[in-house]
């Protein structure tokens, strides 16, 4: 008879445990669920990351592989405050060339394209006399120089030059437009 | 059957019985969840470590990532695009000593040039005007035939009129270079 007691106990006891291990098994359930969850977010994230680091490491590398035409642009064009040095540069080349360059304006010119560059266009105009294969060589090597240069306008006229007794030369005039880039 | 136990106590004894059989199939309930717990441990085990590693993952790529300095890079190609979009649409032009090169091989001994003009009109356009004097009207006829067979123009105008004389011809040839 005394047996009763004890028995609902272990019942009452075992219960609770069933219980409270249920609740620890759904626990248990609910925290992989979420753990997996979150574990394929990460691997989707990880293989975008990974596409990112993949396209920023070629992006970098391709770079530095071209970097030295990077820096042929950045040379192609007038760095800034080189403009006094560039028009001394111009007439030493035609000088060297025996040529007389006389420049007729300078103008810089802002077009909104090359505002948001931080570039203006220096524009040049020029003439300049000499033989015609000075003026030739003189051209040649305008349109050769590591700047970037446009020459947008170019003329040249021969003219005989009496040069006294019955001898007579022929004389080259030229007038050209060239365009170029400085930095603001 | 005779009935030996009285009501009450047979009463009791079933209700005793009733009891250990719930007993016993909780014990073997909870035997199982044991069982269950024990079998999906790993799998928590697994889970955890595999999320903690993919956190560490995750952070190290970051870090790389911003080492790595996307908006340097960014900036760079911005900067660069910029420049050559600017270069192009400024400073892109048919060069002239080219076009002054076809005429000078075209040229023959009869041939004389007084002038060359040229100007750019677009990237790809821009036009060159030659004139000068030709000893024949052969010759001149030859020069310009010769110019056309180059195929360095788009096209060459030559008026009728320098044509009229035969000898000492006057000409002024414009000539369309590119698209």
């Amino acid at each position: 008879m005394s047996r009763g007691k004890p028995l609902k106990r272990i019942l009452a006891t075992l219960t609770l445990v069933v219980f409270i291990i249920i609740g620890f098994y759904y626990a248990l359930y609910l925290d992989i669920k979420n753990r997996s969850r979150h574990i394929s977010k990460l691997t989707h994230e990880l293989s975008l990351q990974e596409e990112a680091e993949k396209y920023a490491i070629s992006t970098k590398n391709k770079i530095e592989s071209i970097s030295s035409d990077i820096a042929n642009i950045n040379n192609s064009i007038i760095p800034y405050g080189g403009d006094i040095q560039f028009i001394e540069d111009f007439e030493l080349l035609a000088n060297s060339n025996d040529l007389e360059l006389e420049i007729e304006s300078l103008l810089l010119e802002d077009q909104p394209r090359t505002l948001a560059s931080g570039v203006v266009i220096f524009k040049i105009r020029a003439k300049t006399r000499g033989s015609w294969a000075d003026t030739y060589r003189f051209l040649n090597q305008i349109e050769s120089l590591p700047l970037k240069i446009k020459v947008s306008q170019f003329s040249i006229l021969g003219q005989e030059v009496s040069l006294g007794t019955n001898k007579k030369k022929t004389e080259w005039q030229s007038q050209f437009e060239v365009y170029l880039l400085k930095y603001k | 059957m005779s009935n030996l136990l009285p009501d009450e106590l047979k009463n009791k004894i079933k209700s005793e019985y009733r009891l250990r059989r719930f007993i016993t199939i909780l014990y073997f309930i909870l035997f199982i969840q044991v069982v269950f717990i024990v079998f999906i441990l790993p799998s928590w085990l697994t889970s955890f470590y595999r999320e903690k590693d993919l956190i560490l993952q995750s952070d190290k790529m970051n870090n790389s990532i911003s080492v790595l300095s996307a908006s340097s890079t960014k900036s760079i190609i911005k900067s660069v695009n910029q420049k050559v979009g600017v270069i192009n649409a400024t400073l892109e032009y048919k060069e002239v000593v080219p076009v002054i090169n076809t005429v000078l091989t075209n040229k023959s001994r009869y041939i004389k040039i007084n002038q060359f003009a040229y100007k750019s009109n677009t990237a790809s356009s821009s036009i060159m005007i030659i004139q000068g004097v030709s000893a024949t009207r052969e010759s001149l006829s030859d020069f310009i035939k010769g110019l056309e067979d180059t195929h360095s123009f788009k096209k060459i105008d030559s008026p009728i009129s320098n044509f009229t004389k035969d000898r000492d011809i006057k000409f002024s040839i414009t000539m369309t270079i590119g698209s």
